[in-house]
């Protein structure tokens, strides 16, 4: 044999050695077909082998996948509209099945997703109120649907891991509607807030009105107390020492009285010239 | 030597098959000689016989597939793997070993694969949304979400695009705990600190769930707002709050002005009193004392004393104010008194009933009238 030749019958070896063998990924189922029959989907990931020429090997992803729609329109118990927005996550378990019933093509396997968990989602919506599913059964609710999903799921060989809510929106038309009442709700409170605001300076202001009312009354109390005290004092000095001789009090103090009351020297007396004064004036008094 | 390290040695291929670095150099040198002769022989094809070219050209040949099939491997299995990252390798797509960091070998590609993930990266996403909350209030809220890789294998094998499935995840799990609490319990801070820790475990708790090889390090909301439609509606109820603050403070300030004033009008008052006390006391002990005193001397001699006082006071008296004299037995004339006029500079008046007797004024007497002006022109000089 010449070299040539050999090199030939080697690379024919190679090409069918290459021809027989395939590699599955970590990532991956594989499916063997013989003449279009499915004679093997159980493969390790590695390298692995076929007939060459009548064996084809499709693979499929054995990952975690996403189904992540737009959101969509739906109602609660209470008949209000609210867009919900949703994303699964599923995996093809049975590879056979999913092969038989989807024809491999994933896009057909979302769309019938797709449709299983949307009707499930409305279903559990629908039996719930806006506050449940928001809060009070979020979680409940998606695992709901998640099992009622993954039953329906089952005959196409894929197991739904998980339905999540990514959000619940009011549409547009409602949320302008959210947002009055928000508003409406703010005013109130600002209102309250000032209102408050009003009473407590009210009443802060009242109370030293009357503090200062109290204190100004009661320093005129005490001080009417001490001037009386004053008073009682001067009058009892007074009686006890004109007490002494009244006669001569009333006589005095007159006089006082009468200089005290013409020391301006703008005054016009009317004197009779018969008084007392005058008993000299004019005469010299003997007769 | 790479080869030669310990732990390797069973995995290591190229130990049992037997090239060696000697072998390397040699084969280089043949590789050499062998091009020379290549290029020399197609230079002088002319020369050589066509048997001898021809063995020489595919012998060429065979040597240039050999170098570019050692320079593959060469490529394909020596790897340098980074301080912060793993290597995965695979051989025929099954996964077999993990590389650390460090300078490595695989076999060559197709049979060994190498994937490196750098697993202490700490990645950020960031996100906005606006959510209902428990009362059925719209919050919006920018979040931030930092994470690595802390399972290679996870990562690469277990969920197609692990990274937008954190995204959906962040997004789920902050609507959740955001749809447990009320707007105001969220925007007034104490509910915050629940939804980022809460979040941060349904976050992980779903990533673990799902074995994205994912691990959360820290979820942050950055921004939590009402929605702008209603934000002036909300930084009035604050301004209304600082209204409230401002109304009392007003007051206080007003009640801290007066009160001590007026406690100072008390005490003003109160002094006032007590003065007043001490003067009347101290007036009516003068006033007594000097009365006593006279009175003593009063007593020794009363008459005299008594006829002197008055006509000192008389004297005082009539010295200092006008006069008018007038007959008071002669009754029944009128009297003019010249009260009230510029010149006479009188500007308060007092008239005064005769000391004595009863008062002629008043009285309707035109014989008198004559008599009385000219008295009291008299008076005025």
């Amino acid at each position: 044999m010449s070299r040539p030749v050999l090199l030939i019958v080697l690379l024919i070896l190679g090409g069918l050695g290459l021809a027989s063998v395939f590699t599955v990924h970590e990532t991956e189922y594989a499916i063997r077909f013989q003449l279009g029959r499915i004679v093997n989907v159980d493969y390790k990931p590695g390298l692995n082998f076929k007939w060459p020429a009548i064996n084809n090997i499709r693979k499929f992803d054995k990952r975690i996948l996403t189904l992540d729609t737009d959101p969509e329109l739906m109602l609660t118990s209470e008949q209000k509209y609210v867009n919900v927005d949703t994303f699964v996550k599923w995996r093809i378990v049975d590879v056979t099945r999913f092969y038989t019933s989807t024809q491999g093509n994933e896009s057909i396997a979302l769309n019938r997703l797709h449709g299983i968990v949307s009707d499930r989602i409305r279903n559990q919506i629908a039996s719930r109120t806006l506050v449940e599913v928001v809060s009070e059964q979020r979680v409940t609710t998606m695992k709901a649907i998640a099992e009622a999903a993954n039953r329906a799921a089952e005959e196409f060989g894929i197991e739904v891991v998980d339905v999540r809510i990514k959000s619940i929106e009011l549409p547009d038309d409602v949320r302008e509607s959210v947002f009055r009442r928000m508003a409406a709700d703010r005013q109130k409170a600002a209102n309250l807030y000032r209102f408050e605001g009003r009473e407590a300076a009210e009443r802060i202001r009242s109370d030293a009105d009357r503090q200062v009312q109290v204190l100004l009354a009661e320093a005129e109390r005490e001080g009417q107390k001490v001037r009386g005290e004053g008073d009682a004092i001067a009058t009892r000095t007074y009686a006890e020492a004109f007490g002494q001789d009244e006669e001569f009090y009333r006589f005095y103090r007159s006089l006082q009285a009468y200089r005290s009351s013409f020391g301006s020297g703008r005054d016009t007396i009317v004197i009779d010239p018969g008084s007392e004064f005058f008993d000299y004036f004019g005469q010299d008094g003997r007769d | 030597m790479p080869w030669k390290e310990p732990g390797k040695g069973d995995k290591d291929p190229w130990k049992s098959g037997g090239q060696q670095p000697p072998d390397l150099e040699e084969i280089f040198g043949n590789v050499s000689k062998r091009l020379q002769s290549l290029f020399g022989g197609g230079k002088g094809g002319g020369s050589g016989s066509d048997g001898e070219s021809g063995s020489n050209g595919l012998g060429g040949l065979f040597f240039l597939v050999l170098i570019l099939l050692v320079g593959w491997i060469g490529l394909s299995s020596v790897h340098v793997i980074d301080e912060a990252e793993n290597g995965v390798v695979l051989r025929f797509g099954k996964y077999v070993r993990t590389l650390q960091p460090g300078f490595n070998l695989t076999l060559p590609r197709p049979i060994e694969t190498l994937t490196k993930v750098n697993i202490n990266n700490v990645r950020v996403v960031e996100d906005r949304g606006h959510m209902l909350t428990e009362d059925e209030n719209l919050v919006e809220f920018v979040y931030k979400v930092q994470y690595r890789i802390n399972n290679a294998q996870h990562f690469l094998f277990l969920v197609r695009e692990p990274e937008q499935t954190l995204r959906q995840a962040a997004e789920s799990a902050l609507r959740e705990s955001v749809g447990t609490n009320s707007l105001d319990a969220i925007l007034e801070g104490n509910a915050r600190t629940k939804v980022r820790i809460e979040t941060q475990r349904v976050l992980q708790e779903t990533l673990d769930f799902y074995q994205a090889g994912l691990q959360v390090t820290e979820f942050n909301l950055v921004d939590v707002n009402v929605p702008m439609q209603v934000r002036e509606a909300y930084s009035d109820v604050i301004r209304a709050r600082e209204d409230r603050e401002r109304f009392t403070e007003e007051a206080r300030v007003h009640a801290n002005s007066v009160i001590p004033e007026a406690r100072g009008t008390a005490a003003r008052i109160e002094q006032e009193a007590a003065g007043y006390m001490a003067s009347t006391i101290a007036l009516a002990e003068g006033e007594a004392s000097r009365f006593t005193q006279v009175l003593a001397q009063y007593q020794m001699a009363p008459e005299i004393t008594r006829k002197r006082l008055y006509l000192e006071t008389m004297e005082q008296v009539l010295s200092r104010n006008k006069k008018v004299f007038l007959d008071v037995d002669s009754s029944g004339n009128i009297m003019y008194l010249p009260i009230g006029q510029p010149d006479g500079n009188i500007n308060s008046s007092n008239i005064i009933p005769p000391l004595k007797g009863t008062s002629a004024i008043g009285v309707d007497s035109p014989e008198n009238s004559e008599k009385t002006r000219s008295r009291s022109r008299e008076a005025r000089r």
